[in-house]
């Protein structure tokens, strides 16, 4: 179905009698369709603009959870983080007991800074050099080096860790996969 | 010591800093940031992570993932764009530790995306720390003349 978004915008908002009668039933969702679909067409077409101003246009309280996640993953892909903060967010709200939509507005809340510590010394200026002098020869492999010295080099990082031995696991032990 | 943390710490604009690597390991074709972080509950795994405001998102292995047991029952499978490529894979928060090598460090809630793999499949691709869910909501600046990294909030 190809639609034009000013023709849906137009029946989602002229059809006023018609939106009043499918009040009566809760669970009808036809009003919001036909704009759920020109958001798919938007997102297809990278259009974001028109994606926002569409998402305004729907009445979220009458769509079904899945659709609003469905969005939210449509913005998410388009890296429309604050659109899709807020349509998370009135998720929560409207559905407050999908745990969906709990998560999203969760993971796309903004990051939040929780606190200082001292640093301690883990040997990180011993270890860059290490690094920077030898890692080339490991393309593909995890490496492990503590205090600038080499601990182990793996294909995996579970066979990293269990090569160098809990002993060896520290928080001055810096991981890396150097890229292939 | 780097030359301005005494500026910045005292001006309050910082509160920690940290040399930076200028590769990372593997891709020695680009200029980068790379720092240390280390997850609060598992602070026997550092790792390093690529400083990027270009990039969008936070992006974590999904072998560190898996080591720093970053996972949850409830997180929609979502789908990004990473370098060209259509990825399938989970946001998920945690609590991670800016390492400095003098003040102090930063510990920030963030969001990662954690990509899927397939069995045979190995991720070659750096971790990012991206503008959302990290570096939208502290403050840094970047000496590139004796590679510092100054961070606050």
């Amino acid at each position: 179905m190809s639609l034009n978004y000013s023709e849906v915008e137009e029946i989602a908002l002229s059809e006023a009698p018609l939106h009043e009668a499918r009040r009566q039933d809760e669970t009808s969702n036809d009003i919001q369709k036909p704009l759920l679909l020109a958001i798919d067409d938007a997102a297809a077409d990278k259009d974001r603009t028109t994606l926002n101003r569409l998402t305004k246009k729907v009445a979220w309280s009458r769509c079904h959870p899945d659709e609003m996640i469905h969005v939210i993953n449509l913005c998410i892909f388009l890296d429309m983080v604050l659109l899709a903060r807020e349509l998370a967010y009135e998720g929560r709200r409207l559905f407050p007991n999908d745990k969906r939509l709990e998560h999203f507005a969760i993971v796309l809340a903004p990051a939040k800074v929780i606190g200082t510590e001292p640093a301690s010394d883990i040997g990180l200026e011993a270890s860059h050099r290490w690094f920077q002098e030898n890692s080339s020869q490991y393309k593909g492999q995890w490496i492990a080096v503590q205090n600038g010295e080499l601990l182990g080099v793996a294909p995996t990082l579970k066979k990293l860790y269990d090569q160098i031995g809990p002993d060896k696991r520290t928080s001055s032990t810096i991981v890396v996969k150097a890229l292939f | 010591m780097a030359k301005f943390d005494s500026v910045l710490f005292d001006g309050g604009f910082a509160v920690g800093s940290t040399i930076y690597e200028d590769y990372y390991q593997g891709d020695d074709r680009q200029n980068r940031i790379v720092l240390t972080i280390t997850p609060e509950r598992k602070k026997d795994s550092p790792a390093k992570m690529i400083m990027d405001t270009g990039a969008p998102w936070c992006i974590l292995d999904p072998e560190l993932a898996e080591t720093w047991d970053l996972t949850s029952d409830y997180a929609e499978i979502t789908k990004l764009n990473i370098r060209g490529e259509v990825r399938l894979g989970r946001l998920l928060r945690t609590n991670i530790i800016l390492r400095a090598t003098r003040g102090e460090n930063l510990k920030v809630e963030a969001t990662f995306f954690v990509p899927f793999m397939d069995t045979d499949e190995a991720w070659n691709y750096p971790n990012f720390l991206g503008l959302n869910g990290f570096l939208d909501r502290i403050r840094f600046a970047v000496d590139a003349t004796e590679n510092a990294f100054y961070f606050g909030h």
